[in-house]
Formats: structure tokens, sequence, C-alpha cells
């Protein structure tokens, strides 16, 4: 009931919220200055990490010189939540016109009406510089929804100098020899763990592959749980549990991140990881010298067989632009030859144009020119609508087998199971 | 206050004053009260360090280079404020104007709608107002789940979705209904004496409201606008639901962009959280006794 | 109510005055209406209008690909359709399949909340009956015990998950001083179920010390004094002074605690978003994942949280049938 002194504070308090109002007003009316006539604005989601994002806002402040009366206004997106942001902003018309998607949702966005088609604005001509494999990701029902921006697959990426303290001369070609090198690492102390995975499907897959297993062939087949792949996953947790040159839980709250740092800071001798983390990867304190980062082929398995994911990020429009042409202009100005070759040379990316890698910027780039010589390795997926919702499934009984709480079968025939609803629907 | 909200007075005391009479042996040795006391402070400092540490680690990484992230020093071996220029940098003020838009608004309509009801609910015994003060409780149960997906499917419609404006509305819905019910704890502890007392001076409903009732309840007011304000200020749940643009972020969602499954800037995220938390945790520490007190309807001294 | 009716003076006509009465409340009730009436309609627009809405929707097959959308210029209808109660069939079927995600995600909400209440309120009353003595530094404890409170719940999440890191983190470094294994905040489920737990007793604690503080404080001294006369024992005091007085707060804190842990979203989401494979999801999260995350089933997810606001609402009314009993005028 003691309530005199409080009054007091609290009429001091709402004193203090008069300026705040008079100051939030003042913000409200200088915001709306966004619509004006004149230039056209075009709103671009971007969705590289920190240490990509230079290059593409210095690309696209170049554009904006070559076209004065367009203002590109990017905005950053982190990639794990692009895929839902983007839905619901189609759905409510307040879409991007731009968005650089990955290559598994563009046939998910485009059979939901969202993209629009690019055929008449890209020439045949042009289509052909592409390579094959990445253009293949951004067509569907025979029209072309994106350009592709970088391509990208999954490589064995290791520590030279551990291998050298453990005495191994070269990088493993199979996965028996890569079992054996992550041992030598471990007993040789050079790192604490010879191999990490980031607890991602995506990140398993390799090891699917080399052991005749797959994903879903061309024909819709199911092949996540044949043989193959649960002999695969097999090798995977044996490396975990039997061998222990893995951390022996993969922490999946921090899953890629802690992948990533230890081999940034020599904990673990070999990952498997794309081109786009390699501009971060050398900034960590093992890769001052930037030639002790190893890149390889993902070893074969005990047929000869190897497989890698193929991935990439493409530009997409967003089909309710008001502005598609000067989009598709910005678009074609960011998939260029020059420009994909700026994006190359900053953040050891694979360019998806042919031309680009008759660049000798391109082909001196070690990293680059590293992942470039392993591209036979990589594997499509399927394009289907399906294709990014292939993930939802996927992940946590990936995770459950890494925790011992499923057996690979176990966990691999569930997969199997929930694609065989989520491709009959 | 205390008094007309719930219903403890002398009965059960008084049985148990006979129940206690009845037994009982005495010791209070002062060397055990010592101990006691020991044991009571190092109970606390324990949990005092449990409850701040968290708080502590944000802020000496916040002030860590992002090589040492995790030295595990809680005093950083090289001091430096670059994170904050990081920060400070990126779309931080954009974040920060955003989240004041949403929660001075959000205070404002509350109040705005809330008062005049509360007072009504407060002063005068009408039919179905029991079922409304009901309606007002089962309100601030909804799970904010149950109202996210049809908010969702409308503001699609409506073009509401990435914009501050929808998520002012969706804050509404169970601000409203909260202040209705604080407020009205508040009323009820200014003696109607003073409503007949204004009466008798010529007063009607709405001067009695305005000249009498309201300037004797700002303090309530004050606790009623400062738990609005909080809780558009922290709800991450619609925010990341219904925004998308970085643009039109409040600070709840803005900062996930510097920790994500694809990368973790820990040195940024902690220097954004430090300076998110700290100005709320100065205005938290003054006016909590009466955050209580409204919240528990004056059951509690507070 | 009863109070106007009982002054009326027993000698003049009962019935005329009655009519005045009714007709004077009838009045009274007209503008109390009409001071309620925006509020009315605020609310009508703001949460009645979405909930028939969402209820409507939970018997469709609303998803991504069929809610209506506009698109530039182009508009598209929706095209969802009406299957009757086959989304809460879905989902109590899931209840009862051993082993679904479904039912684990029952037991987990049953975990979470059981456990954060019972140690919100273990804590909550121990630290309060401590800070209720007079005693040095009593203030700064109070006052620093109070940051989980102050802290954002998106801030404390980060913290959290931030300590929790496997391979790094303060935590696991403790544990590696000591040569013990890493626990499996984010691989084992049970230990993760752990982690998110204690991060929200973590922020709960502090509302619960100052509300049962409170409590505490308003019991009149002379029962103590009273008591220790009659030479009481401490336990005796607490058993029979303490608890029977502290009741009243006592149940209606642990209620508000119990819809707002219920209610737990950032803390959840942004440390595991679930995982590892679901076995962190509560009730709540969940409905939210199957609305929201690709492919968007916003039918069940309305389904299911229909489903939510029934449990809650029977949940409530047993509780307040308790409070009732205990004397309090809710």
């Amino acid at each position: 009931m003691k309530q005199r002194h409080p009054k007091v504070f609290f009429a001091r308090l709402s004193m203090l919220f008069v300026p705040l109002a008079l100051l939030f007003a003042a913000c409200g009316g200088s915001t709306s200055a966004t619509t004006s006539s004149g230039p056209v604005t075009l709103n671009y989601w971007y969705t590289e990490g920190t240490a990509e994002t230079p290059v593409i806002l210095q690309l696209i402040k170049t554009f904006e010189q070559q076209n004065p009366n367009i203002h590109i206004h990017a905005q950053y997106q982190d990639f794990a939540q692009a895929q839902s942001k983007f839905t619901t902003a189609a759905q409510s018309n307040t879409a991007p016109d731009i968005l650089r998607s990955d290559v598994g949702w563009v046939a998910q966005f485009a059979s939901l009406r969202y993209l629009l088609p690019l055929d008449t604005y890209i020439s045949q001509s042009e289509q052909s510089d592409y390579l094959p494999n990445a253009l293949a990701y951004d067509k569907y029902n025979g029209h072309l929804y994106g350009l592709p921006q970088v391509t990208d697959f999954l490589a064995l990426l290791y520590n030279k100098t551990a291998f050298t303290k453990a005495g191994i001369s070269a990088p493993p070609k199979t996965m028996s020899d890569f079992e054996v090198d992550t041992q030598k690492l471990v007993s040789s102390h050079a790192s604490k763990y010879g191999f990490e995975t980031s607890g991602a499907s995506y990140f398993a897959l390799p090891f699917l592959w080399a052991f005749g297993g797959g994903m879903i062939d061309p024909s819709n087949n199911i092949l996540v749980n044949n043989s193959g792949s649960v002999a695969g996953l097999n090798f995977l947790l044996k490396l975990q549990n039997a061998d222990k040159v893995m951390p022996t839980k993969v922490d999946f709250n921090n899953g890629y991140n802690n992948m990533v740092n230890d081999l940034k800071n020599g904990t673990t001798g070999m990952i498997f990881d794309g081109p786009w983390e390699t501009s971060n990867i050398l900034s960590g304190s093992v890769f001052t010298d930037k030639s002790n980062l190893g890149i390889s082929g993902i070893p074969t398995g005990p047929t000869g067989a190897t497989g890698s994911p193929t991935g990439g990020q493409s530009y997409v429009i967003y089909a309710g632009t008001k502005h598609p042409a000067e989009a598709a202009k910005f678009v074609e100005f960011m998939s260029s030859t020059s420009s994909q070759i700026a994006i190359a040379k900053a953040n050891n990316t694979l360019p998806t144009r042919v031309s680009a890698y008759s660049d000798s910027a391109v082909t001196s780039n070690t990293i680059v020119s590293g992942f470039y010589a392993i591209r036979n390795t990589a594997v499509s997926r399927p394009v289907i609508p399906q294709g990014g919702e292939l993930f939802t499934a996927f992940d946590p009984n990936i995770q459950a087998a890494l925790a011992g709480s499923k057996s690979a079968a176990g966990a691999l025939d569930a997969v199997a199971a929930a694609w065989k609803t989520l491709l009959a629907s | 206050m205390a008094k007309h909200i719930t219903g403890t007075s002398e009965p059960p005391a008084a049985s148990v004053y006979t129940r206690v009479h009845s037994s009982g042996k005495s010791r209070k040795p002062k060397a055990l009260s010592l101990l006691g006391s020991l044991a009571a402070h190092a109970v606390l400092i324990v949990t005092v360090l449990i409850c701040i540490l968290p708080l502590v680690i944000v802020i000496s990484t916040s002030l860590k280079p992002a090589s040492d992230v995790f030295d595990l020093n809680i005093f950083p071996l090289h001091l430096t404020l670059s994170n904050y220029q990081y920060v400070f940098s990126g779309n931080f003020f954009t974040w920060l104007a955003n989240s004041l838009k949403i929660g001075l608004l959000t205070t404002a309509i509350s109040l705005a709608f809330s008062a005049p009801a509360a007072y009504a609910v407060s002063r005068w015994q009408f039919i179905g107002k029991q079922g409304l003060l009901l309606s007002f409780l089962i309100t601030q149960m909804f799970p904010s789940v149950l109202l996210i997906v049809p908010l969702y499917i409308l503001f699609a419609q409506l073009n509401l979705l990435d914009n501050i404006f929808g998520l002012v509305v969706a804050y509404a819905t169970t601000a409203v209904p909260f202040s209705v019910w604080m407020l009205k704890n508040f009323f009820d502890a200014v003696p109607k004496e003073l409503d007949e007392a204004a009466l008798v001076d010529g007063f009607g409903p709405f001067q009695t409201f305005w000249r009498v009732l309201l300037p004797l309840t700002i303090p309530g007011i004050a606790v009623v606008a400062f738990f609005s304000f909080m809780s558009a200020w922290n709800e991450f749940m619609m925010a990341f639901t219904f925004l998308q643009s970085d643009a039109n972020l409040t600070l709840a969602v803005g900062i996930q962009r510097y920790v994500h499954p694809f990368g973790a800037d820990w040195t940024y995220l902690t220097a954004a959280a430090v300076l998110v938390t700290l100005p709320v945790l100065i205005v938290f520490m003054l006016v909590q006794r009466y955050l209580v007190t409204g919240l528990t309807g004056g059951s509690v001294k507070g | 109510m009863t109070a106007v009716v009982k002054n009326a003076s027993p000698s003049s006509s009962i019935a005329r005055l009655e009519t005045r009465e009714r007709k004077k409340r009838l009045k009274v009730t007209l503008r109390a209406y009409l001071w309620l009436l925006p509020l009315i309609i605020c609310l009508a627009v703001i949460v009645v209008y979405p909930l028939v809405t969402g209820f409507i929707l939970s018997f469709t097959n609303a998803d991504q690909t069929n809610i209506a959308v506009q698109i530039g210029s182009v508009s598209y209808p929706a095209t969802y359709k009406f299957i009757g109660l086959q989304n809460y069939f879905t989902v109590v079927r899931g209840w009862f399949t051993a082993g679904s995600d479904e039912q684990h995600v029952i037991f987990q909400t049953i975990i979470w909340i059981v456990a954060n209440s019972i140690f919100h309120f273990i804590f909550g009353l121990g630290l309060a009956l401590i800070l209720n003595r007079k005693m040095r530094f009593r203030a700064l404890y109070r006052t620093l015990l109070m940051v989980p409170w102050a802290m954002p719940q998106f801030v404390a999440a980060f913290a959290w998950k931030f300590l929790y890191n496997q391979q790094g983190g303060y935590i696991d470094a403790v544990l590696q001083a000591l040569h013990l294994p890493a626990i499996g905040w984010g691989s084992d489920p049970a230990w993760a179920l752990v982690g998110v737990i204690i991060v929200n007793i973590w922020l709960g604690i502090p509302f619960m010390v100052v509300t049962l503080l409170g409590g505490l404080q308003s019991i009149p001294a002379e029962l103590y004094e009273a008591a220790s006369i009659d030479s009481a024992t401490s336990w005796q005091r607490f058993r029979h002074i303490t608890l029977p007085m502290l009741r009243p707060v006592i149940f209606l804190v642990t209620l508000l605690d119990i819809i707002w842990t219920f209610n737990v979203f950032a803390v959840i989401y942004l440390i595991t978003s679930g995982g590892p494979f679901n076995r962190t999801h509560t009730l709540f999260t969940y409905a939210w994942a199957q609305a929201f995350q690709v492919p968007q089933r916003y039918g069940l997810g309305g389904a299911y949280s229909i489903l939510i606001l029934l449990i809650l609402l029977i949940f409530t009314v047993i509780y307040s049938r308790m409070l009732r009993a205990n004397q309090t005028v809710y």
C-alpha cells in the first residue's frame, strides 16, 4: 500500500516516454520515401555468408553505376530460413523481386507459381554457355526459372600439415584408405579427430553413394534404403562408434559450425565440405599458409563407386515482380561471365559458365581448380517439386542413427517410407 | 490492496495457531543460527552466480576478437570493441527502431482499448460481467499458436505479413485482454468512496474516470504499459513467423542472423545481445516490484 | 449485486422497488457495454474472427500449395477442401501410435511442464524462504536474482546454446578439465530435453521468488510471534502457518507458470529447433512446426492448436475448482 514514492517515480518514467514517442513519430515520418517515382527499386535477397558478402555488394554497386535508373535494395536472408521466408513472402505478395535460391528449391517454387519463367530473357545460345548439370536444376516443365550463380559439390578437405605429421603422403583414394588415415591422424596425435561430419544428411550422402547406394534415381525409385546405402551409413557409424576417430557424439545444435571450426583450428584432420565455405576455412588459425588446405575427391567405395551431391545457388525472379525486365537485367549482370569470375576470385566458388573457366584468374585459383578437377564425382539430385522437402525426413533419421537411437537400416527405411508418401503426393 | 482479491483472512490462521499451540519444544542456539546464516549466504551466492553467469559470459564474449571465442577466459585476453562497431554498421538501428515502434504502438493500442473497459468492469455491476471477465481470462490462456495460423492466412491476403503493423495487431490479441485484467486490478485498489465523492461533485462517469481514477492509478498504468511494451519487445515466435525482410525485422529476430546453422559469429551475436539486454535489464530492475503487484492482482504485496 | 437488494427497506412496496432496481441495472449494463464497446469490437476483429477462421481451417487440408495467393496482379483462389475431422484423427491417432513422433511429443510435453513447474516452485519457494529472513546483502541478492527474468528469452536461449556447445562450450570445457566425457546436450535426446528444461527453469525462478516472497511478507508477523511463544519448531511454523497462508498465492502463480511454460517457443526453437530428431518438441512447438515448416500444413497445425486449447481449458477448469476450494475469488 505504500505508493507514495513509486508514483513520483512513474511520473518521471512517463515523462521519459513522451520524448520517446516524439522520436518514434519522427522516425515514422522518414521511412516512407521508398516509393518515389523515377528510378526503379528492386529488392534482392542474398544468402551468402559473412565472408562471402563483400564481393556481392561490390558487384551490385557496379550494376547500379551502369544502370543509374535501377536501384538494388540488397537484403540479407539467412540460408537456413530462406526457403520458408520466400514461401511466406510470395504468399503475401511481398516477396523480393530477386532471390538467391538453393538449386533444390527452384522446382518447388516454380510448381507453386512463385517464379517468373526466364525463357524470353535468356537466349538459347546464352543458356548453352552454362554447365548442363547446374542449369538442369533451374528447368521445370520445360521452362527456365533461374540462372545458376555457383555450383558446388562436396570434396574431401584436409589439413596437409596434420597429414605429414601422421605420415600420410597422399589423400585417401578409397574408403578403406580413408579409414586407415583417420586412425593414423588420431593415433599420431596429429589431430584430435580424424574426420568430422555435421549430422545433416547432406554431409553423409557421399558415404551412401560410395557404397553403391543413393537417394532417388531419375525414374523416382527410392535408393536410400538399399543395401549400398545401409553399408555406407554403417561405415560412417563405424568411424564414430568403433574406430572412435570422430567426436563420439555429434552436437546437432551446432553440427555444421563445429565441423568447420574444428578444421579451422586443427582439431580435425578431414571433413567433407563445399567450395562456399573455403573462404571462411582459410581464415582459420592452421591455414595462415593457405596452401595447407588440401582438396581431394570423395574416396571410392569397395566397388569403385563414388558420389558427391551437386548443389548450388541460382538467381530466381519472383513472378509478381513489378519490374520483370529490370530484374532480368540484374540477373543477367550478376551471372555474366565477368561477374562470375569476380565471385569465383573472391569466394573460391565454382562458376557455372563454361567461358569463366578459360579465365586465368579462375584457373589459377587453386581451390576452384581443385574442386573443378573432381567434378566428375558430382551426382545430381532429382529435379522434382518435392526436392525441397527431401531433407525434412532425411536429417532426423540420420541424426537418430548417429545418436544410436536407430540402426542404419532402420533409419534409412524410415526415410524411404517418408519419401514414398512424399513422392506420391 | 490484498484484502478484496484473495480471501486469506483470520480463520485458517487461527486454527493453525491452536494447532501449533499444542505442540512444541524450544531450541535456538546461536551457533546453529550462525551456521544457518552462512548456509543461506552460500546458497544465495551460488544461485546468484548461476543467474548472472550467462549474462557475464555474453558480455565477455562480446568484447573478444572472433579468434578467442572459445578460449574460455571470462576476462578477455584481447579486449576489442570491434564487434560493437560491426553490429552498429549493420541493420541494428533499423531493428531497434522497428522494435520500439512495435512496442510503443502495441502499448498505446492496448491501453486505449483496455482502460475504459477496465473501468467499466471494475466499477459497475452489470449483466454478463462474469462471463466477460472469464472470456478475458481464457483469451490470456490462448496458446499464441492458436491465433498464429489464422492470422497468417488473413495477413497473407491483406498484405500484412511482412509488416510491422500486422505484428502490432497480432500482439494486441494478447496484450489487450491482459491489460484489461491488470488495469482492473489497479482500479479495484482505488476506494469506491472516491467515485461517490466525485458523483456528489457533479462528475459524470467519464469525468470520474478521466479526472479521478486515471491520475490516481498512474503507477498501475505505467506498469501495464511497461508490461505490454516488454512482451512486444521480447516476442519471438510471431515476429519470426510473420516478418521476412531484413529491414522489417525486430531485434528478437534480427540478431539471429549472426548465429544460424550455417555460420556462427558468436562475437557479433553477443555484442548485439548486450545492446538489447542492458537497457531492458536496468529498467526492469527499477520496476520489477510493481510488476509483481500488477501480475498477481494484488494478492501479493511485492 | 445482492447487497443493493438487501438495502431495500421492508416497509415499502417491494415489487416497485424491484422494477426500479431492474431499470437501474439495465441502465448500468447499457452504460457498461457502451464503455466496453471499443474493446469488444477490437477483440471481435482481432481475436474472435481469426479464431473462427482458424477453427474452420482445422477441418480443411489447407497447406502452402492450395491457399489463396496473389502473385503480382494475378490472384489464385484457394483450392483446399473440407476433409471433416481427418486432421484431428491424424493427430489423435499419432498420440496412440507407440513410438511415433506425436506420442513422443506428448510425453515430452508432460515432462517439460511437470519438471519446469516443480523445479520453479521448489527453487522459488526455497529462495523466497531464505530471502524472507533478515540478512545482510538481501537487497543485492534479490536484485541479482532478477537477471534471468529481465533477460529477453531469445537472448537467454542463445547464451545457453553457447554454453551447451559440445565442442568448446564452457560446460564442455569444465567437463574436459575434470576428465569427464562431454554431455550430449545436442545429440542425446534425453540430455537435449534436460538442457532446454534447465534453461526454462533458470528463466522462471525469479518470478516465483518475487511472488512467493511477496506472499511470505504479507503473512502477519503476529502469527509467527504467537507460534514462537508456543515454541513451535521451524518446520511446524512452516507447515502450519506459512504454507496455509501462502496457498492462494501458490495456486495463482503455479497456474500462471504452467500456462507460460506451455507457451514457451523461443527457448526450444532457438536452442534445439525441436531436435535431435523431434525429441525436444513440445505440443506447442510441434504445432507451430506443422503449420510453418515446409510443406506448411495449416489445417493440421490448426487442428493441433485447437486440441491444445482444449487441453489447457480442461486443465484450467480443474485447477480453478481447486482454487475455489481454497477460498480465493477469481
